[in-house]
């Protein structure tokens, strides 16, 4: 059976991708489910600080350089049903993987043998980063109400946004109409990923159809991290929001993660696998993030009553 | 109207309801899911902050307007509201008014939504009261009959309004007002209890609403408890309120707060006699558009408090806070602490934080443009 990937950004680094993957992993193996993480930040992998192993022997760097097969570098951990896969390139510059490289390793990932692959993906918005984001069944952007890391996560969206677009129009024979409306942009006066595809919406009704539908199939499953009040969660909502009318996606807030104080020295003191049990209300958060991701359910506004 | 575009407009307000397409939201749901994204859009979140440049006014008035076409369209479809053009009116004119309007205000943005359900509830008993008139008058006599006429009568609520702006004595004046608040709070209870009442399901519960007026009915005389259900309104308006004789302070705005902490449009007219109302009493209440009021600063004097006391229980520096009450912009922190620190502020001193935040970045985005 096909595992069901889901690819784990967000753009600004230390809003809590690692600690998220890790412990929505942690989540799905002890539900039963089999899990695959995978530390695809080449640059700086950390995960496995998260999860309270040692670097493994082998790594993605053997993957893409001694073409050493996924399945064969993939670790058991402590937690049954967890396994996990670092992905620190040593020797290789991580912006040097060829295309080709890339695809395979793509391929690999989609025949892992799992119900579940998590990929984390590492900060920035490199074209690494945003192809891997692609792949994705589900991609799941962690934010934090702070404006940069809001910013960095538009930038994001903005690019994956922009390849997907140009992707699904290609497909359609249009091949590289948004590259090609964005290289005249200053003759079409586009200034932002929004007039691009206003400008592509107003091309023919075709291409409006073919725009419409890869926008509403852009699922974006939004983590708000490090919440420490009330407005910060309104915070959340709003950038949902934005996302869904700005962007025209279909963005969800799957839930948010209160901020803990001395995170890191918990994260440092505990044992093995222990990040995730910090504290009983953030478990139960994650519990809760996890089961709206697999519902596919999102959080309700607070104040809106529901049922 | 038709199901895609009716789904359609559901999505703009994100209030589609992917689990069940059938439920509705109630009218209270659609409002201040309006009114949130509305604020989003036209205002500046943290969320809109970094697409600042890149936004174009024009642009950001397309998203509005959506939501307007959206929001005006789904209240029409409302099972048990009709549709009411003051409405949406409202809604349009309040991004000019909301700038000019003055202190007093504020202290009535939590008046307009119960005007407004008070006046969606009267006009709505019309359809439901053939139907449910129908049993007490069959089962009872011509007792009803009398109640129905007050009814009725209440049905105008201007004719309250029109009586306080011409006051014949002052007591008299007082109770009206204090009668018209309370009622209004009842409205807002019942509504909220029950949201968005589909005409069977009330009649079917009419217990359910008589309960909540229960609170009340100590207070009054009222000799036959079974008249309530029908005319709970009016009685509550003939038996004189709780806090008669009592002059209606400054510290009963917030007070209603409480009950309705979100805020709602309201009929223009009923709200600009009702602020006539209350400018009467309330001294230097309503005061000139062209004067610019100190809000923070005149509410935190009149609740007796200092900047000290400000400071703590906001957490807020003394001087950004004073640099804040005095509109001193060159001193302020950027935008977005900025905007924290008044929300903080208002929210300590019981005012609409948003409404206030508003306002207050609204000048301040001005006085940036204006210095550049």
């Amino acid at each position: 059976m096909k595992s069901e990937i889901w690819v784990i950004g967000g753009g600004k680094g230390g809003t809590g991708k690692s600690f998220l993957t890790s412990s929505m992993g942690m989540k799905l193996a002890q539900m039963g489910k089999r899990v695959t993480l995978i530390d695809a930040d080449l640059g700086g992998a950390n995960l496995h600080t998260f999860l309270k192993i040692k670097k493994p022997e082998y790594s993605l760097t053997d993957f893409f350089e001694r073409k050493i097969p996924l399945s064969d570098i993939i670790k058991d951990t402590d937690i049954p049903n967890l396994r996990f896969i670092t992905g620190d390139i040593r020797s290789l510059d991580s912006t040097g993987i060829k295309y080709t490289q890339k695809l395979r390793l793509y391929r690999h990932i989609k025949s892992i043998s799992a119900d579940y692959v998590l990929i984390d993906l590492g900060a920035g918005s490199g074209p690494n980063t945003i192809d891997t984001f692609l792949i994705a069944d589900k991609m799941i952007a962690v934010t934090m109400p702070e404006i940069t890391a809001i910013e960095n996560l538009y930038l994001l969206i903005k690019k994956v946004l922009f390849r997907r677009l140009n992707r699904v129009l290609s497909e359609h024979g249009l091949r590289d109409a948004a590259k090609k409306a964005w290289n005249h942009k200053t003759s079409k006066n586009i200034k932002s990923i929004r007039d691009l595809i206003l400008y592509l919406k107003s091309l023919s009704p075709d291409i409006d159809i073919v725009v419409n539908k890869a926008l509403s199939e852009f699922k974006l499953h939004l983590i708000l991290n490090q919440v420490k009040n009330d407005r910060h969660i309104e915070t959340g909502f709003d950038t949902k929001s934005v996302l869904c009318k700005y962007f025209g996606i279909d963005a969800r807030l799957m839930g948010y993660i209160s901020f803990t104080e001395f995170f890191w020295k918990f994260v440092k003191e505990s044992g093995a696998f222990r990040p995730v049990t910090l504290t009983a209300s953030t478990s139960q958060e994650i519990s809760s993030v996890v089961q709206n991701i697999l519902e596919n359910k999102q959080v309700k506004i607070p104040g809106l009553s529901n049922e | 109207m038709n199901n895609e575009k009716y789904k359609k407009y559901l999505e703009t307000l994100e209030l589609y309801n992917e689990d069940d397409p059938s439920k509705l939201p109630s009218l209270e749901e659609t409002r201040e899911a309006h009114s949130r994204l509305k604020r989003i859009f036209e205002s500046d979140s943290m969320a809109i902050d970094p697409l600042e440049d890149e936004f174009s006014t024009a642009d950001r008035q397309n998203i509005m307007n959506q939501l307007n076409e959206a929001y005006q369209a789904l209240v029409q479809c409302i099972p048990g509201t009709e549709p009411e053009k003051e409405i949406p009116i409202r809604e349009f004119q309040s991004e000019v008014d909301r700038y000019e309007l003055d202190i007093m205000d504020i202290g009535l943005e939590e008046e307009r939504p119960q005007e407004y359900f008070l006046s969606k509830v009267l006009a709505q008993p019309e359809e439901m009261k053939t139907e449910e008139e129908k049993i007490p008058e069959e089962e009872k006599n011509a007792e009803t009959e009398t109640i129905e006429i007050d009814v009725e009568e209440e049905l105008q609520p201007t004719e309250h309004l029109r009586e306080i702006t011409h006051p014949v004595e002052e007591k008299q004046e007082e109770r009206y007002i204090e009668i018209h608040l309370e009622e209004e709070k009842t409205e807002e209870a019942e509504f909220t209890e029950v949201p968005a009442p589909p005409a069977e399901e009330i009649i079917e519960n009419p217990g359910e609403t008589g309960d909540l007026t229960r609170p009340t009915e100590t207070l009054s005389t009222v000799e036959e408890q079974e008249k309530k259900e029908f005319t709970e309104i009016h009685l509550e308006d003939e038996i004189p309120g709780p806090h008669e004789g009592e002059t209606l302070s400054e510290e009963e705005i917030p007070l209603t707060e409480e009950i309705s902490p979100t805020g709602k449009p309201g009929s223009p007219q009923e709200k600009s006699k009702m602020e006539d109302t209350l400018a009467e009493w309330i001294p230097g209440a309503k005061q000139d558009e062209s004067e610019e009021i100190l809000i923070l600063k005149e509410t935190r004097e009149n609740l007796g408090l200092s900047i000290q006391d400000a400071a703590v229980s906001t957490g807020v520096k003394e001087e950004t806070l004073r640099d804040i009450e005095m509109e001193n912009f060159p001193s302020l922190p950027e935008a977005g602490e900025l905007r924290w620190c008044i929300g903080t502020y208002a929210k300590a001193l019981s005012l609409d934080s948003h409404q206030i935040t508003d306002e207050y970045m609204k000048k301040y985005r001005k006085w940036q443009r204006d210095r550049e």
